[in-house]
């Protein structure tokens, strides 16, 4: 059991624990999200989910504009709490990068914002069996689980995304079973 | 659809005539109803299909067949308000087809404990986005009651039911292979759907490790070739939201138009049936009221034959309605009967894993099924499992990990390689999910709640259902053999996995006005007419005496087409 862990047990545990919980944390779920602020850093959101999927040979988030089927996902498909989470997370971007490294991160180089998203990654992961479904349910997903999921699926889903970078047909015509995998072959977009 | 359709379609729609008097009068467009409309208006009956929902035609209804994924404003993602304001019909819907299933707010009921009562309320109904497997029911099933003593006897045999399915097949087009397993019958194929790598190899392993297991094609209502002028299907595998090349059978593509050829069908959408009515004079139903949906306004159709195929709860709800001096309890209730033993088949659960081989093959196309492994347990002296009674098939398919589930199964990782990860075809994998016979038990039940009306003036629909022990224990059995045949399959990494689904999710739902030989204990008789009132006959999941473990549609159809044929031969000898 690690630290984080072990701190979420006895938070769980203790009736100390959800006292805290009622108060502070059930305000910071509970609240009506700031969607303002969330469409405001719209660049910032695009920055994140590069660093998520990046362009390579094939396009990147940014080049099919997931930042803004992010925002429109969060805001149509999440319950409040991850909103809330999600938007927060945003806030501790700005402030971790003005903290260690004294930027704005949309002006920090490729390999800072990769430093860190990974920090977040850290931060935000969960823990495997009951105790993390119980978080998840108590606590909502961390910021980079909410990042990480959107970026993918606005990615993966889009225009650019499926044809450019996976394989799409809308009307394949015909099945075929078994065919050898060509060099280079990219993954179906579509079940 | 056709001009005649139509054309009388407006005529009926009017509402000038407040009674008009048909041949007959089909309640329920789905799968049966749609069957049963195509039938009585081949053999000339002047017919009156109603349906409680919004007329959907074929082709012209499909709003969302051709949108690609970035399409759709939620990229496939389902909305919070849509989840939170649809709990039942969100749990097998979303935004890609939600427009073919109810609003929970508009269509509430009573569930006495957990269950899902999916619904489709339109013309079609729930034949738009069924699951499409199609599996004959033998003797295994016919005598199944009668062996073991639950519920009571089928009145027929598979000899009686046997051209029946021949002859729907041979309309619907099945895609399938013959394999000559008895307690699996074979029927009327088009050509099947092949495996793909990694199934053929599981297929193999499995026939050599086992002496009493086979893992066959999936047989389904998709067309592997054009077929009556509908297909062949494209392999986009976007059935459920209503297929524009007509790939699938549903009664929009198929039946309704066939139906609408003939000139002799009127179909009436926004038509809640809120009983039938009983003739104390000459023992027979003599129509039906329809309050509209639109209007609410109250209408009476006459006709000399009724087919009740309003799907099995709400089949088993109007029965009750129909409350007159003769069937205080309900139309045709003389037994008791209506409204019990209701069924439902139980799935979600088995096991999955990853293998490891064939990582230079693919495949290429969307097949629309998958592949099958037909019940091994029960099935005589060597196969007996003593914990339980009867048994469960197998629906499993194989496919290389796409980004989705590489999305869901690995909890971090990001830029470049995590980016390759799913860009790139994944391990191949199995998942493999049972589908279990329910045992027909009295305590499930469907009632009516007099105290509480629907938008529509209707009594609530009060569902109390549970599986037992016999479900439980087969559950578990699954769940074990599919993870030891996994590994048998070589695959690695297995995982059980039980969603919990609660009774209603697999959307089998059967009995409730069972068939059987005795009118003291059953509602109908071999002909699916009912012991009271002769000129009504029940066609739907509701006639089931039991459901075998079978995807049930194929047989609700054999026996729609067979009642229809009897049906109008007694009509045409007067002894209806």
């Amino acid at each position: 059991m690690n630290r984080r862990k072990a701190i979420f047990s006895i938070f769980l545990l203790g009736g100390a624990g959800a006292v805290s919980y009622s108060a502070l944390t059930w305000y910071q779920h509970a609240k009506t999200p700031d969607f303002t602020f969330l469409n405001n850093n719209e660049a910032l959101i695009a920055d994140l989910a590069e660093v998520i999927i990046p362009a390579t040979s094939t396009p990147g988030a940014k080049d099919v504009m997931a930042q803004k089927t992010i925002i429109s996902l969060i805001k149509q498909c999440e319950d409040r709490k991850n909103q809330n989470n999600f938007i927060n997370g945003l806030r501790d971007i700005i402030k971790y990068a003005d903290k260690k490294f004294g930027k704005p991160f949309t002006s920090l180089s490729p390999a800072e914002q990769k430093t860190i998203v990974a920090h977040f990654q850290e931060e935000g992961r969960n823990f495997s069996g009951t105790s993390g479904k119980i978080k998840n349910k108590l606590l909502g997903k961390s910021f980079f689980e909410i990042l990480r999921y959107y970026t993918t699926v606005a990615f993966c889903t889009s225009q650019g995304g499926a044809n450019n970078a996976l394989a799409y047909s809308l009307i394949p015509g015909k099945y075929i079973s078994c065919i050898n995998l060509s060099p280079g072959q990219r993954a179906w977009a579509t079940k | 659809m056709g001009q005649n359709q139509q054309t009388k379609l407006i005529n009926v729609i009017g509402k000038a005539e407040v009674e008009i008097t048909y041949d007959a009068i089909v309640v329920g467009s789905g799968i049966s109803g749609g069957w049963a409309a195509k039938e009585l208006c081949e053999k000339g009956l002047r017919t009156l299909l109603l349906d409680r929902g919004r007329n959907v035609e074929h082709i012209k209804d499909y709003p969302t067949a051709m949108m690609n994924p970035w399409d759709f404003n939620n990229r496939l993602e389902t909305e919070a308000a849509y989840r939170s304001e649809n709990p039942v019909q969100s749990s097998v819907s979303n935004d890609t087809n939600k427009h073919f299933f109810v609003n929970d707010k508009e269509h509430p009921y009573i569930a006495q404990k957990p269950f899902n009562w999916v619904r489709g309320y339109q013309v079609g109904g729930r034949s738009l986005t069924w699951g499409r497997q199609t599996y004959r029911l033998s003797d295994l099933d016919f005598e199944a009651n009668l062996k073991d003593g639950h519920g009571t006897d089928w009145p027929l045999r598979y000899k009686d039911i046997a051209p029946w399915y021949d002859y729907v097949e041979s309309y619907v087009g099945i895609t399938g292979q013959a394999e000559g397993i008895p307690h699996l019958p074979d029927g009327v194929f088009l050509p099947p759907m092949e495996m793909n790598c990694i199934e053929k190899n599981f297929s193999g392993k499995i026939k050599t490790h086992y002496k009493d297991r086979l893992v066959i094609n999936g047989r389904a209502a998709n067309l592997s070739k054009g077929w009556l002028g509908r297909g062949p299907c494209q392999y986009r595998n976007l059935c459920d939201r209503g297929c524009p090349f007509g790939g699938y059978f549903s009664s929009n593509s198929a039946t309704i138009p066939s139906a609408a050829a003939t000139g002799n069908l009127s179909l009436r959408p926004h038509s809640i049936v809120s009983q039938v009515i009983y003739d104390e004079q000459t023992g027979k139903a003599k129509g039906v009221i329809v309050v509209d949906e639109l209007t609410k306004e109250t209408f009476e159709y006459h006709a000399k034959v009724i087919f009740l195929n309003a799907s099995t709860v709400a089949t088993a709800s109007i029965l009750l309605q129909s409350v007159s001096k003769t069937f205080p309890n309900g139309l045709g209730n003389s037994s008791g009967q209506v409204g019990l033993n209701l069924m439902d088949h139980h799935s979600g659960a088995g096991a999955s894993g990853e293998h490891e081989q064939f990582k230079d093959t693919y495949y290429s196309g969307r097949r629309p099924t998958g592949i099958y492994v037909p019940r091994f347990r029960n099935i005589n002296g060597q196969t007996g499992k003593q914990e339980f009674v009867r048994g469960y098939a197998y629906q499993a398919h194989g496919e290389r990990r796409e980004w989705k589930d590489t999305l869901m199964i690995t909890g971090d990782g990001f830029g470049e390689s995590y980016k390759n990860l799913l860009t790139t075809p994944g391990p191949w994998t199995m998942w493999m999910g049972y589908w279990g016979e329910c045992l027909p038990n009295a305590a499930n039940a469907v009632t009516l709640d007099h105290t509480q009306k629907d938008n529509w003036g209707m009594p609530m629909v009060k569902i109390d259902f549970s599986f037992g022990k016999n479900e439980q224990l087969m559950r578990q059995d699954a769940i074990e053999s599919a993870a030891e045949m996994l590994s048998v399959g070589g695959f690695k990494n297995i995982k059980t996995f039980d969603y919990n689904f609660p009774g209603g999710t697999t959307v089998h739902e059967m009995g409730t006005a069972r068939m059987g030989l005795d009118p003291k204990t059953s509602v109908l008789n071999k002909f699916n007419q009912m012991h009271d009132v002769k000129n009504v006959f029940i066609t739907d999941g509701s006639c089931m005496p039991s459901g075998g473990c079978q995807n049930p549609s194929l047989t609700y159809m054999a026996l729609t087409a067979r009642a229809c044929d009897y049906a109008v031969t007694v009509l045409k000898n007067n002894n209806l």
